[in-house]
């Protein structure tokens, strides 16, 4: 019972977490590029606190 | 009329309303680019021509590591870092030949400089950046800059090269001349001169007054008298407009819609009376045949002519430059092609070849780790779990780290080198026999790593059916993440032949496949221009740079960057996708569910269900619903279809961890026991794989550059049409021809 749980959420999680990243994409037009919301394009570095 | 100027000022600092959307819409511009920089923290802006190392000053001053490269272009988005241990913020915007824009990109600088007419506006500092080698074209840029009033510091880049040329530059005279805040001679490659911009910048006041400086310009006293008017009427308006009056008149003579930028600091009356006196000097420059457009340009050089040219001195000129003397074999009308093949072929045969024995190591590594995980765990959902979600679909991703390394390194070696360059000129003849224009070339090829950054530096194109002609195309050219799609498909199902005794028909074959989206990419926008009807063809005139030894950190943090974001990627989406995905082919469970095989428990679950309702969809492309299911999760991200037929062999096959996924996919059967994937299915789904738009970040940023949903949906469409008959011709095609 107590592995039944625990599965169940984890999949709850990595499906809430597919789920914001999918909404995160889509909404780069609003917001700009964010880091990682594609395979391989990134800036890295202290951008952000700018 | 409201112009987009007048509009961006009512809203100084952030984002505006439904009216500046509108706006933004109807001139075609990115929302982040309405941006203004807080005010109370100072700032430094960093100017120059295209390829003059703007970006790695940047990262020099910054310590950040942003991408640069041996071609123009590379940066068409302000970037923003604090310079190293000071609170002064560093933008490195787009490179740009002067401040009369033509591109997108190049509007960015422009507009960002038109907002220092509010004092508050200003960035504490300028910095241009010359390429020393060629002086005296640079500084043009830097003089329309100078003239802005701004405390001015010119990086004199590439300083070592310049020495190697035996150029010499009178440093001193040419800050005198310019009445620059100082001339600082710079090698951003080397890290010489850095400090001193440092100390530069440092040293201006925070309190500085701009001086009244005369604009650097000559020779304009002759046409000075039919100008007169319209520079005494701007001189009354000085105080709001901030800008010398006679460079004010004679932009205003050259750009047209100039007048726009004035809008936000003029009343309508001021702005009708400074139509009425442009045109007036307009008809009168008419009248005596003078090319008015091109005034400030012959200002501008002819006071370089005179004032600055003798500040260079050249010690020995070369008959002829070692890099010409390469760009006569590389961008040869015959040699050159046959080189070109022949580095792409060598690159793919490598990316085989040489990663063979870590991809090796890395699949050993997760096999071994999927036994001890078995082993360790007890039977259940939660070892199910972690070994055939988890493992199997991150693992299987993972495998091919050495691949996406590999590419990286040549492709940042060919751009670093200066080759790239040359790909888009020797292409750029093709381009303008079918009408497209040359500028098109460096996007596309950069769409070899990513469409992302590929879509946004078509920026770069000045006419708008070329611009949305070249982001259409760009998702058909093979990108990063179709690699591993590629390679496990030619690893499983073409033989390991060696061709001419050095050349791997694997590797051939993935050149194949890569050439196939290039050249459709050329065919479909063939199509789109005669759809869209260009009216003129424009002539590309690109700055070839000169062959450059890759600097080793430049490649480095390219891989580094791409990597990291390949495994972040892997730990993150790839890993939660696995996740939903084992449990999408693991429930809902049978009441006889003990009883049934792996096999039928799967065709049980959701994803088998699913995969199911689509397989009459896609059986004639020769895809059973395994594959179906691959294809609907791989529109998170291509490589996802790896992952998620690694879950589903793996629940398939009972004995988990004893077999990869390329001897489950050879050794896959369907119910009448034939082979579920052949060389003509592999074949099929690399075609799909290399035309299906199966890229939410792709769809993402084409609505973002094009201020529209219409064009993302209009290239999933047709890209999902083109994808669909293609595989359809080459598998009911092989059919035909009974290959099998």
């Amino acid at each position: 019972m107590f592995e039944t749980i625990f599965v169940a959420i984890i999949v709850i999680v990595a499906a809430f977490f597919v789920g914001k990243r999918i909404k995160q994409t889509l909404t780069v037009g609003e917001e700009g590029h964010k880091c990682g919301s594609c395979p391989i394009y990134q800036n890295s570095g202290n951008t952000k606190k700018s | 009329m409201i112009s987009l100027y007048e509009n961006r000022w009512q809203n100084a600092y952030g984002f505006a309303g439904e009216r500046e959307r509108w706006l933004l819409k109807r001139n075609n511009l990115p929302r982040e680019d309405i941006i203004v920089t807080p005010p109370k923290i100072p700032w430094i802006a960093i100017f120059g021509n295209p390829n003059c190392g703007k970006t790695a000053l940047f990262n020099r001053l910054t310590g950040l590591h942003h991408k640069v490269g041996n071609y123009p272009g590379v940066t068409v988005e302000k970037k923003s870092g604090w310079l190293k241990k000071q609170r002064i913020i560093v933008r490195d915007f787009p490179g740009t030949y002067s401040l009369n824009p033509k591109t997108m990109d190049e509007r960015i600088v422009s507009e960002m400089v038109q907002s220092w007419r509010k004092p508050e506006n200003r960035p504490k500092a300028a910095i241009v950046i010359v390429d020393a080698t060629n002086l005296t074209r640079n500084l043009y840029l830097a003089l329309q800059i100078l003239d802005w009033q701004v405390p001015t510091i010119i990086a004199l880049n590439m300083m070592d090269e310049a020495r190697k040329q035996g150029i010499h530059i009178d440093v001193d005279t040419l800050r005198v001349r310019l009445n620059a805040h100082a001339v600082i001679p710079t090698s951003a490659k080397y890290g010489e001169g850095i400090e001193d911009i440092v100390d530069a910048i440092v040293s201006i006041p925070g309190d500085h007054q701009p001086e009244e400086t005369q604009p650097r310009l000559l020779e304009i006293e002759r046409f000075l008298e039919p100008i007169e008017p319209l520079k005494n009427y701007l001189e009354i308006l000085y105080d709001r407009l901030n800008h010398h009056p006679l460079v004010e008149a004679l932009r205003l003579l050259s750009e047209p819609g100039y007048i726009n930028y004035l809008l936000p600091y003029c009343t309508v009356d001021e702005i009708e009376t400074l139509r009425g006196l442009l045109e007036d000097v307009k008809n009168t420059f008419r009248n005596y045949d003078i090319p008015y457009q091109s005034l400030e340009q012959a200002a501008r050089y002819a006071y370089i002519d005179v004032y600055l040219a003798d500040t260079v001195h050249q010690e020995k000129v070369e008959q002829k430059h070692l890099s010409e003397k390469i760009d006569g074999l590389l961008t040869h009308r015959v040699a050159g092609p046959i080189i070109f093949i022949g580095i792409l072929a060598f690159i793919f045969n490598a990316i085989f070849s040489w990663a063979q024995y870590p991809m090796e190591a890395i699949s050993y590594g997760v096999d071994w780790l999927s036994v001890y995980a078995a082993n360790r765990l007890p039977d259940g959902d939660l070892q199910s779990l972690i070994v055939d979600g988890v493992i199997a679909g991150v693992g299987s991703i993972l495998v091919f780290f050495p691949q996406i390394i590999l590419l990286v390194f040549f492709l940042a070696v060919l751009e670093d080198s200066g080759y790239m360059s040359r790909m888009a000129f020797m292409m750029d003849r093709f381009m303008r026999k079918i009408g497209l224009h040359g500028r098109s070339v460096l996007p596309l090829l950069s769409g070899f790593a990513c469409a992302i950054p590929a879509i946004m530096s078509s920026r770069t194109i000045e006419n708008w059916r070329d611009r949305i002609i070249t982001i259409l195309i760009t998702p058909l050219m093979s990108c990063s993440a179709r690699l591993p799609v590629y390679t496990l498909l030619i690893a499983a199902f073409i033989p390991d032949k060696q061709i001419l005794g050095f050349f791997s028909l694997q590797g051939i074959t993935l050149m194949g496949i890569y050439f196939l989206g290039m050249f459709t990419a050329i065919f479909v926008a063939l199509i789109f221009k005669n759809i869209f009807k260009r009216r003129a063809s424009n002539v590309l005139i690109m700055e070839l740079p000169p062959y450059r030894m890759p600097l080793p950190q430049s490649i480095w943090w390219q891989i580094y960057d791409r990597g990291k974001a390949f495994l972040v990627n892997a730990g993150s989406i790839i890993l939660a996708i696995s996740i939903v995905l084992w449990f999408l082919a693991s429930y809902p469970r049978a009441e006889n569910h003990q009883q049934l095989s792996a096999k039928e428990r799967l065709e049980f679950s959701f994803a088998g269900r699913l995969g199911h309702a689509i397989e009459p969809a896609i059986e004639p492309l020769g895809y059973d619903w395994k594959i179906g299911v691959g294809l609907i999760t791989s529109f998170a991200a291509r490589e996802v279809i790896v992952s998620t037929l690694a879950t589903i062999y793996n629940l398939e096959n009972e004995e988990a961890g004893k077999r990869s996924l390329i001897e489950a996919m050879q050794a896959d059967r369907d119910s009448q026991g034939n082979p579920v994937f052949t060389t003509l299915v592999a074949v099929s789904l690399m075609v799909f794989f290399a035309y299906a738009a199966q890229c939410m970040a792709t769809f993402a940023i084409i609505k973002r550059e094009t201020n529209s949903w219409r064009w993302p949906v209009f290239m999933v469409i047709y890209m999902t049409v083109l994808a669909y008959l293609a595989s359809l011709i080459v598998y009911q095609g092989g059919r035909l021809m009974g290959w099998s």
